[in-house]
């Protein structure tokens, strides 16, 4: 379905500057970068979930990127010892990088973001809630399906009324 | 005169007295106080369990928490990657379908694929259509994540 006329965004248009970071660094940066990119990043999960298009959604997506980045560069200025040490603690302990064994890199970690940049590290579930968003895109109207073929809906009351002495059967009427 | 034959005779003065009276094996508890043991080991490792479990559901949480989190970034980025390609994949169908008569990119033999719905609405590609045209290792290593995530 992807035919010649078919509007496709442009390579130029895709390439934008990418996040370089591997897991464990997202891994251990990803609550306090979940709360400063938390408008960006509920914008575009909303704009894909509604839209269900990719080609809509690439301005919210560069503004989560973008605003990742900063996050990132913010705190190699401030914080890139005690993050890369977290990082590794997380990377080194586990299988699944679990944020139970690394708590004591953590506190160091978490008191230095908070010093430096003043961002608290959110609750436990903080990203498990679901969010509710307002955002200023309208919504996208769905058209409802139509069966012009259908037969027409039964009736609520049968046609002559109520049965005047119930129905035959017993306890299910 | 015969020898006396030898006969398996009982020793003299006779056997020990056997003793057949019953030594039942030696209880410390009695029943009920099975019962309570029971119980009482039951609701210490109940409580032990609840605790445990609280704790364990609370890391899940946290471990959900930081996935959910970072998935926002993963997903643009895949979303780009995604568009990218799909230009590639059309780009070269073109380049193969090029000699053949009557075929139009992207559709088949100029019939649509999708005939009731809007040219301009974005259908994702099944697939086996997006992993048509490069080797087949990318399509049986992608094959699980396309269609059971």
């Amino acid at each position: 379905m992807f035919t010649k006329d078919f509007p496709l965004p442009t390579e130029e248009e895709l390439t934008v500057q990418e996040i370089n970071v591997s897991t464990p660094s997202l891994r251990a940066a990803a609550f306090h970068l979940g709360k400063t990119c938390e408008e960006q990043n509920n914008e575009y999960m909303l704009c894909r979930k509604e839209e269900k298009d990719p080609r809509k959604c690439l301005d919210e997506g560069k503004a989560v990127t973008a605003c990742s980045l900063n996050f990132f560069r913010k705190i190699k200025k401030s914080c890139l010892e005690e993050f890369s040490q977290y990082a590794n603690c997380l990377d080194k302990s586990s299988r699944d990088m679990e944020y139970k064994y690394c708590r004591n890199t953590q506190a160091i970690y978490d008191k230095c973001v908070l010093d430096n940049l003043g961002l608290e590290r959110p609750d436990f579930g903080y990203f498990c809630e679901p969010k509710i968003v307002d955002s200023k895109r309208p919504k996208p109207i769905e058209e409802p399906l139509s069966f012009p073929d259908a037969p027409e809906p039964l009736p609520e009351l049968p046609v002559g009324g109520e049965a005047r002495y119930g129905s035959r059967k017993f306890w299910f009427q | 005169m015969a020898a006396t034959p030898t006969q398996d005779l009982p020793p003299k003065g006779g056997y020990a007295p056997v003793n057949f009276t019953r030594i039942p094996a030696r209880s410390y508890f009695n029943g009920y106080q099975l019962f309570a043991g029971f119980g009482v080991v039951s609701a210490v490792a109940c409580y032990m369990y609840y605790k445990t479990y609280s704790l364990v559901r609370r890391e899940d949480i946290e471990m959900r928490s930081g996935r959910l989190a970072v998935e926002p970034l993963l997903l643009a980025e895949r979303d780009r990657e995604f568009l990218k390609q799909i230009r590639r994949n059309r780009d070269e169908e073109a380049r193969l379908m090029a000699n053949v008569e009557g075929w139009e990119v992207g559709t088949y033999h100029g019939e649509r694929i999708y005939k009731t719905i809007p040219s301009e609405r974005f259908i994702d590609p099944v697939i086996n259509e997006y992993f048509a045209h490069g080797p087949s290792k990318a399509y049986t290593d992608n094959a699980f994540f396309s269609l059971f995530s």
